[in-house]
């Protein structure tokens, strides 16, 4: 009995010593942002010394490779050769001089002189070749997904560079985000190598500490070659990795991160209960959610009928709310709202008798219906697009069948012919808000690639082609709004929703005005930019 | 005065269906130097009784319903658990039925006897190891094997520990349950022999439990025979073994195989025992007995002394032995 | 008994090597292609055929059975993550120290509460003390711990903000993981706890220690403790084993870098290097455990002891009887 009442009093021990140090720490809480962000110490000159956000995906320095870069992270430490302002929409670089066109077909680049990267080197005209060039010898996403590159690029002298183009695509400026790597650098080290973590760059920040699976800090630097520009006004970031993104809001609530991305299903509960000390604003994400006729299969989708079919004999807008739930906003066009290009070109009218007569002069019939099948990733979206559909379905003599299968198995079967991949739920990037077509030309014409649809029209392929190919402004949006309408008359693609994001902040980190700003142009991640002093009026 | 005095014992095990009346009120009596066989066959309350004096019945369900037990005086039944702790090991010892299970596998034989030693005298650790060596070779152990564990001990040689262990405190009351009834005839012989030994030397009283008559015949000086949770016969060895009255003690030196006679089959006495839980109105034995007659199943027959020191609980004492 | 330990440890490694041979055979034959998986969908067959060789997936199964063998043995290495180029053995060797320090941490607490819970429940049996017990061991393990790891956090977290809720910065971090595993593991504890309680203070020899005269404090920890703690030690050292091979809910939940998510994540990503390395380390750990059960088995139960006991003992415990008499 001893025994007993001695393991008693220890665990009392135990109880109180935690006791005690919740104590200690309610007091600390007292200044609410300990955790989220550290404020900057006096006469350092910033506003906060360290600020913790949380991601979902480890920092990722090399674009075009999977795990896809995170550019968050990538905006601290490296400037991008070209960038699209979201606002003005006119093209900017950090880096350069001067650009320009000699004549339709050839770019001249000039770098400006004073670009040092973090470990000492001078940027150079090759540094810049070196940036395009790598995604070529690395064959990266970027070249297979949309090759709009240079067909030679000649080194004028140390600053400048002269790019020649058979075509020159204007998505060459927006979508072709090419950090400035450092030459010597990247190929003393390899493209393998773990140096990678702390990658040499031109950017604000460098890494100080990456540990992988739990979190990445970025530290300001005092040589930054642009400092008298804007100055940064938080001297660390500190990224934190969550496994869980549950964990994640939970810790944004509590107080611990100062920013990150919300779920639909956090965001639905914060619009009921609302959150104390954080707030959470929506972003358009500039691509739209569709339905996709076809995939490796498309025989059915050739007729016109059993599209329009599909088109009205589905509630699409009940089905984005039930896939969706709050994040869900009406699509009027395959090109999302905010998009320069966008025309309205409405919505398909659900009526339900005429999709089965469609159906019915298709040769479908309740006792002998159309039998669709798609495989497609395990998860809740997917899962309850799929239930959804199949549900619709069932109401327009169609047989919808699905098999849900991990990421591995999903992507061998969308390689294998033969698997039974006729439809799937995507969303695509077309008509961002930059206003630039992202894919590129072999797309329009490769029936097994991820465009809008899977169907051969060779009008669709030519419109789409001019489009792609538009330098001026003015034709390209006139272009694009005639394919919005063709694609709405033909029924080729079906979006049900425009897609949204949600970003959480901590108000008492974060001004309301900075972060729409930020939310609103799709630049929450751009932690750079929200790191200069401009950002914060 | 005796050294150990029961009256009307009674033990019960109450559960939630029936209640079993182990033991209905017996009287005995242990004088000191003495040796007290309790006989009977199994389930007739004799482990019980045993049990009830040390107050190791086990409680649930066990309950001690009523009497009294006298030790040097003092009515154990009324003594706090604190006294008893004192007196079991010391006093009063037991052994039990089996010795394969009796002792602790894991503590070493030779521990496990200085254990009760440090625990009553309150010598030290030493002392009380070298005494615990005494007493294994007192009784024929070598003093070698006092550090090794029970597995690796016979069954003999286990019980001849438990007896050490009992007797190590010099006990004034040895309560031996069976003790060789586990154990094969020869080995059984050296550990009767040995108990008797010992007791002479250290004038220890026993209370025998045992359902071996030949047994009784070696070592008892009294003899109680128990049926059903009851005393039917009591009375010194003489009384019982050359004078038995009650028909079930008849029965049981009738049922006893004989060298001498050649017969074809042996006379057990017909029946069983009655359902503890749901004992018979009059006399227990009444349905096995030859001697029955009415009264006998009315009303309980009582315990009458029909020589002095030989008590009898029957209706029907007209006649004795010849009557069977 | 060393020469029983030498041989057992020697033992583990043809099991260890078999356990390699099938989980390869086994990641080898799941649908699932990590070429596939890093170049997405879109590639030509030439960029296939390029990773491929660089990962050294083109090869035959006894080809790459071989040399992976081979490397693990000759060098201890494990290969590199497809995904991210990390050598296995590192991530392992760091991620190990994460995982078992929590591991250690809970199986202590585990030990501390589910122990005594389990003998008084067996002590003070039928009385409400028991039926409390034993209704909360029920619950615990009826309760998964993807519900009670969330509920915490927002509890301790979110509302009270008196523990951090993820990562491994402060002492405090590991009050909640810990927490967490400990409620199955007491759970488990205590149930077998009591049951071998019971069936111990049944026995015999505790009816003899009670007629010796023992205060029934001294009869449970001295006699009855140690018959107690032999089906103990058995579920004890496999929760343990399990708790070291990564307690993959608690890591997801409170983001804790260890190996139960790494592996998660090798398998999602048909990581080979990975789930390999994992699988094999935690095979070594279940079979070191199951060795260290063994050792603790003969060190309670001097019956098993003396199955490994040599003449030399015998010798020695002469001598003390020799000494002590």
């Amino acid at each position: 009995m001893k025994k007993l009442r001695t393991l008693v009093c220890l665990l009392l021990v135990v109880l109180m010593v935690l006791a005690l140090g919740a104590c200690g720490s309610k007091k600390s809480d007292d200044a609410e942002i300990s955790k989220a962000a550290v404020p900057g110490k006096e006469g350092s000159g910033y506003k906060y010394d360290s600020v913790t956000i949380g991601c979902s995906i480890m920092p990722n320095f090399i674009t075009g490779t999977t795990p896809a870069e995170n550019d968050g992270a990538c905006s601290l430490v490296f400037d991008e050769v070209f960038k699209v302002d979201p606002v003005t929409k006119e093209v900017k670089s950090e880096i350069l001089e001067d650009w320009h066109f000699e004549d339709d077909t050839t770019l001249v680049m000039k770098l400006k002189d004073n670009v040092y990267f973090s470990n000492g080197d001078k940027a150079t005209a090759e540094d810049v070749l070196f940036s395009y060039s790598s995604h070529v010898d690395r064959s990266s996403a970027y070249i297979w997904e949309f090759n709009i590159l240079y067909d030679e690029c000649e080194i004028v002298d140390e600053l400048t560079l002269k790019m020649k183009f058979s075509t020159f695509y204007s998505a060459f400026f927006s979508s072709y985000i090419i950090y400035l790597y450092d030459k010597s650098w990247a190929e003393s080290v390899g493209w393998d190598s773990l140096d990678w973590q702390k990658p040499v760059g031109t950017g604000p920040y460098v890494v100080s500490d990456y540990k992988i699976d739990d979190h990445a800090t970025f530290t300001a630097r005092d040589d930054y070659w642009n400092k008298d520009k804007d100055p940064v006004t938080i001297r660390e970031w500190v990224l934190k990795y969550y496994k869980d993104t549950s964990t994640m809001e939970m810790d944004l609530e509590a107080g611990n991160i100062a920013m990150c991305q919300f779920s639909a299903s956090e965001y639905e509960r914060f619009q009921k209960d609302g959150g104390k000390g954080y707030d959470v604003l929506t972003g358009s994400a500039g691509v739209n959610h569709f339905f996709q006729m076809g995939f490796l299969e498309n025989d059915c989708w050739y007729d016109k009928n059993i599209r329009e079919a599909f088109a009205v004999g589905i509630p699409w807008d009940e089905f984005g709310q039930v896939v969706l739930g709050v994040t869900w906003k009406q699509a009027t066009s395959s090109v999302p709202s905010d998009s320069p290009e966008y025309k309205n070109v409405g919505t398909y009218k659900y009526d339900l008798e005429k999709a089965k007569q469609l159906m019915t002069a298709a040769g479908y019939s309740e006792e002998k219906p159309l039998e669709i099948h798609t495989v497609t990733m395990e998860s809740p979206y997917f899962s309850k697009c799929c239930e959804a559909f199949e549900y619709y379905c069932n109401q327009m003599y169609v047989k919808f069948t699905f098999d849900l299968k991990d990421i591995a198995a999903t992507i061998n079967d969308w390689n294998t012919p033969g698997s039974g991949v006729e439809c799937g739920f995507y969303y695509d990037n077309f008509g961002s808000q930059d206003g630039q077509y992202v894919r590129g030309l072999d797309w329009a014409a490769n029936p097994n690639g991820s465009n809008w649809t899977f169907i051969d029209d060779e009008y669709y392929d030519n419109l789409y082609l001019e489009v792609a190919a538009s330098t001026d402004l003015q034709t390209r949006i006139a272009k694009s709004q005639e394919l919005q309408q063709y694609t709405y008359d033909e029924f080729l693609a079906i979006p049900y929703s425009e897609m949204t994001f949600q970003v959480g902040y901590r108000t008492d980190v974060f001004g309301k005005a900075q972060m729409e700003r930020a939310v609103m142009n799709s630049e929450y991640w751009n932690l750079a930019n929200m790191s200069y002093a401009s950002a914060w009026n | 005065m005796s050294l150990l005095e029961i009256r009307d014992l009674t033990i019960q095990y109450k559960t939630r269906k029936s209640v079993v009346e182990a033991v209905n009120g017996i009287n005995l009596k242990i004088d000191e130097g003495k040796t007290l066989g309790l006989v009977g066959e199994t389930g007739a309350g004799k482990t019980t009784t045993a049990l009830g004096i040390l107050g190791l019945v086990p409680n649930p369900p066990g309950v001690i319903a009523g009497g009294e037990i006298y030790f040097e005086g003092k009515d154990l039944l009324k003594a706090k658990d604190s006294e008893i702790r004192k007196i079991r090991g010391n006093k009063i010892s037991m052994i039990f039925q089996d010795p394969m299970t009796a002792l602790n596998p894991v503590i070493r034989v030779g521990d496990q006897i200085a254990e009760v030693i440090a625990l009553h005298s309150g010598c030290s650790k030493s002392e009380a190891s070298a005494k615990s060596i005494e007493m294994l070779e007192l009784v024929g152990i070598r003093a070698e094997r006092s550090t090794e564990y029970p597995h690796q001990f016979s069954g003999g040689m286990k019980q001849r520990v438990v007896i050490a262990m009992a007797l190590a405190c010099q006990p004034k009351l040895l309560i031996a349950d069976e003790p060789t009834t586990a154990l094969d005839v020869t080995i059984q012989a050296q550990v009767l022999e040995m108990m008797n030994d010992l007791k002479v030397r250290l004038n220890t009283s026993m209370l025998l439990i045992t359902h071996d008559l030949g047994i009784v015949a070696e070592t008892c000086d009294d003899v109680a025979i128990m049926y059903a949770g009851q005393i039917v016969e009591y009375g010194t060895l003489a009384h019982i073994f050359d004078n038995p009255m009650h028909p079930y003690t008849i029965g049981l030196f009738g049922s006893i195989p004989s060298l001498d006679k050649d017969v074809d089959r042996l006379t057990p006495i017909p029946g069983l025992m009655p359902d503890p839980a749901n004992l018979p109105k009059g006399c227990n034995f009444c349905e096995r007995c030859t001697r029955k007659c009415d009264r006998c199943a009315e009303s309980e027959p009582e315990y009458l002394e029909v020589e002095p020191g030989h008590f009898v609980r029957c209706s029907n004492l007209n006649g004795g032995a010849e009557n069977v | 008994m060393a020469k029983y330990i030498i041989k057992r440890i020697l033992w583990a490694i043809p099991v260890l090597l078999g356990v390699l041979i099938i989980v390869f055979t086994i990641t080898y034959l799941t649908p699932g292609d990590p070429v596939q998986t890093i170049l997405g969908n879109g590639y030509t067959p030439e960029k296939y055929a390029k990773k491929a060789a660089e990962l050294g997936l083109d090869k035959g199964y006894l080809a790459q059975l071989g040399s992976y063998i081979w490397n693990v043995v000759t060098r201890f290495d494990f290969g590199k993550s497809y995904m991210t180029n990390i050598p296995v053995i590192t991530e392992l060797t760091t991620r190990m120290g994460t995982t078992f320090s929590i591991a250690f941490l809970s199986i202590i607490v585990t030990i501390l509460i589910g122990i005594p819970c389990g003998i008084i429940a067996a002590i003070k049996q039928y009385s409400a003390l028991d039926y409390g017990f034993t209704s909360f061991a029920l619950i615990c393990s009826a309760i998964p711990s993807f519900v009670i790891a969330p509920v915490l956090l927002v509890v301790f977290g979110v509302k009270l903000r008196w523990l951090p809720l993820s990562g491994l910065d402060e002492w405090k971090s590991y009050i909640l993981p810990v927490f967490v595993n400990a409620l199955g593991g007491i759970a488990l504890l205590t149930r077998m706890t009591r049951t071998s309680m019971l069936e111990t203070i049944r026995q015999d020899y505790i009816r003899t220690a009670r007629a010796k005269g023992l205060r029934e404090s001294v009869i449970i920890w001295k006699h009855a403790m140690k018959n107690t703690m032999i089906p103990v030690i058995t579920v004890t050292g496999s929760w343990l084993a399990m708790l070291m091979g990564g307690a993959l809910i608690v890591e997801l939940i409170f983001s804790i870098p260890g190996l139960g998510t790494y592996l998660y994540g090798g398998i999602s990503n048909r990581d080979y290097p990975i789930i390999n390395g994992s699988v094999i380390l935690t095979a070594f750990i279940v079979c070191m455990m199951s060795i260290v059960v063994d050792i603790l088995y003969a060190v309670v139960d001097p019956r098993i002891k003396a199955q490994f006991s040599s003449g030399k003992k015998k010798k020695k415990s002469v001598q003390a009887a020799k000494e002590a008499a």
